[in-house]
């Protein structure tokens, strides 16, 4: 099961590749070019800080910069989850053509996603010293948080992107699922306004609800992120990780066949 | 390396096609099935491409494969590949093998050329690093500079292959593997690469090679094989294999049974059989013809003569496939002849085909016999009617049926 995992490894050289490809690529034929790596989750924030504040009046301090700090590793997740998701599918001539490791597609997908959050991170930060949000020492758990979100979301994906291959309805659900499973995920209200009754249900059965409160206990709180929580997504992380690899391996010979 | 580069034993490959025809699996289709009660969800519909396949090849040997259409060389291919995993048996491979397979290597049509180019160097074991050094013949190899940066789904069919072929024999594989390659792409190119592998082969390296021209196996293959059905049919000296195999196409042919192009439905009611097809030079009768040369048919339709109402009609097939059609003879009497001034047709294995069909268009009777164009004497250069032209980098396509033949009745 973890052959996947290794040959991913050896591989790395094609991910670096593919991954640079895909990063240089995507803007490619745009006036603004790589600008859009930030101005895309910007505009998103302009929208929901319209909604938002605007709107519908939220009271938290801060809140264009607070929703900003939840909203870029949820991009980040839901863009590889999409992207990830269809990897497979769509790359139809790699795989039927030549002998590719197909793990390559969806670890590139994520990892393209990953740049672009870690791109986009000094301009959250310089946000946060316009808004004057105190940092804290809690940054060092960021790798922490970074590392087990990676876990999960490739967990995931390898089980989405293999089921993809065998029912294409998936990627038609998918946008919706994800857009539900954002209002579910605190990014844009605390996680204060979840009733007392099952706040604690609520944040610790989802991880990326635990990861995102994590991002926010971290720049916007400043203070460590809850370790009970992050231990119990940390662990379904890696049990997500496993299905995964499980899933992918048991049905990556027949990719060739039926992409 | 090993004395053997390649060893099959007792491969099989077997599709499982979950597919409904027509469509896709969707989880409807799949729910629709519960709802009906039916205990077997996956429709379990086995496909038998492949079995029993044992095949040595010594290292550095040459190894030629012919089949019809159909008969399993392409998922042979992918399998030596490693694209498809066997569902029984074992294959081993010593060495870095590259392969081509169908049209173009493993090309993403929205990177550009040179992406791919390092993409494809680095899924056959090249290093960035070692491609950096390799970009620059690869791209002088395809001729392609101009359009290197550009997406490979701009390029044309000839295009494509021709950087598919550059980074697959640049990449300096110990093993080659190709695919009809050498049928695409123009005269010029088809000479550089065949050169190429002509290199390849003096070097000591191992060559499979997919083709119809059964002829080039005969003459450059060490070893042939002769895949039918999705077992070995024969294996071992070229000129036997490729000798059986012809005698089997010939004999399908003419039994109207002929499983040679896809298009090639099977004739009901079965036709008579006739009176004889013989093929004749300037001097006699003859199977083989130099290119240019002049053919003459010999037909007799035996004791069912052809409805005075109806037409005769020829055509030329390699490999199944028509590549030429003649104009049709009406009132065809109970012989005819059929003269072709100037066989202007490439080296190759080809048929004869002449049918005569009813008054309201049904085919009556069906003659066939086989021949080859050989060039006489060897390395002689053809001497062919040629022009040049000017041409935009339009998409250039499969070539037309080669023109400059006449028939006569």
């Amino acid at each position: 099961m973890l052959t996947n995992l290794r040959e991913l490894f050896q591989y790395r050289a094609l991910v670096w590749a593919l991954t640079t490809r895909e990063l240089s690529a995507r803007y490619r034929g745009s006036v603004l070019g790589f600008l859009w790596t930030f101005m895309n989750p910007l505009l998103l924030m302009g929208v929901y800080a319209l909604v938002f504040s605007v709107f519908l009046q939220q009271q938290i301090p801060h809140y264009t910069y607070f929703m900003f700090v939840g909203l870029l590793p949820w991009i980040w997740f839901s863009n590889s989850v999409s992207g990830g998701t269809m990897s497979l599918s769509s790359k139809r001539d790699l795989l039927t053509r030549v002998k590719f490791p197909p793990q390559v597609l969806p670890a590139v997908v994520i990892l393209a996603e990953l740049c672009n959050y870690l791109l986009a991170l000094p301009l959250m930060i310089g946000l946060g010293l316009l808004s004057s949000v105190a940092f804290h020492r809690g940054v060092v758990w960021l790798p922490v948080v970074l590392l087990f979100q990676a876990i999960f979301t490739v967990g995931l994906v390898l089980l989405t992107s293999s089921i993809n291959v065998f029912y294409r309805d998936l990627q038609h659900v998918l946008g919706n699922l994800l857009t539900l499973w954002f209002f579910l995920v605190p990014v844009v209200y605390q996680a204060k306004a979840i009733p007392v009754a099952f706040r604690d249900l609520a944040i610790r059965s989802d991880p990326m609800a635990v990861f995102v409160t994590s991002y926010q206990a971290i720049f916007y709180e400043g203070r460590r992120p809850d370790p009970v929580s992050l231990g119990v997504a940390a662990l379904a992380s890696i049990a997500l990780l496993g299905v995964g690899l499980f899933a992918f391996e048991r049905r990556r010979d027949e990719f060739p066949e039926l992409v | 390396m090993g004395e053997l580069a390649i060893e099959l034993s007792g491969v099989a490959k077997t599709f499982r096609r979950r597919t409904i025809p027509g469509g896709h699996t969707t989880f409807k289709s799949q729910l629709v099935g519960l709802l009906r009660g039916s205990r077997q969800r996956f429709p379990a519909r086995e496909l038998r491409v492949l079995s029993g396949i044992d095949l040595a090849v010594p290292s550095g040997a040459a190894l030629g494969i012919v089949g019809q259409n159909g008969s399993g060389k392409s998922t042979l291919l992918k399998l030596l590949a490693g694209i498809y995993r066997p569902t029984a048996g074992r294959i081993r491979i010593d060495g870095r093998l590259s392969a081509l397979i169908e049209l173009g290597a493993g090309f993403h049509p929205e990177f550009s050329g040179r992406e791919n180019v390092y993409i494809n160097g680095i899924i056959l074991g090249r290093s960035r690093r070692e491609m950096d050094a390799l970009v620059e013949s690869i791209v002088d190899f395809a001729e392609l500079r101009e359009f290197i940066d550009e997406p490979v789904r701009t390029y044309s069919s000839g295009m494509y292959m021709r950087l598919a072929f550059s980074i697959a024999t640049l990449v300096d594989p110990d093993i080659l593997v190709i695919d009809e390659i050498l049928a695409v792409g123009d005269e010029h190119f088809a000479r550089k690469s065949r050169a190429r592998i002509e290199d390849f082969r003096r070097r000591g390296k191992t060559i499979v090679l997919v083709t119809h021209d059964a002829g080039m196996v005969q003459s450059w293959c060490d070893l042939a094989v002769w895949i039918d059905h999705g077992t070995i049919a024969a294996k071992g000296n070229p000129k036997e294999v490729v000798a059986a195999y012809r005698r089997a196409v010939a004999e399908r042919e003419r039994a109207g049974t002929a499983t040679v192009g896809p298009l090639e439905a099977p004739q009901a009611p079965p036709l008579p059989q006739p009176g004889g097809l013989r093929l004749e030079g300037r001097e006699g009768e003859r199977e083989a013809f130099a290119p240019g040369e002049l053919l003459r048919a010999a037909i007799d339709w035996g004791a069912e003569p052809p409805d005075r109402a109806g037409a005769a009609r020829a055509e030329i097939r390699r490999a199944g496939e028509k590549v030429w059609e003649s104009s049709p003879r009406p009132a065809p009497g109970p012989g005819l002849r059929l003269e072709i001034p100037s066989l202007s047709l490439p080296e190759g294995d080809y048929e004869l085909v002449v049918s005569a069909s009813d008054g309201a268009g049904r085919e009556r009777s069906r003659l066939a016999r086989a021949f080859s164009v050989r060039r006489a004497g060897g390395a002689a250069p053809a001497a062919l009617e040629h022009r040049w032209a000017e041409e935009a980098a339009a998409k250039i396509e499969r070539a037309d049926p080669p023109r400059g033949l006449t028939a006569g009745a």
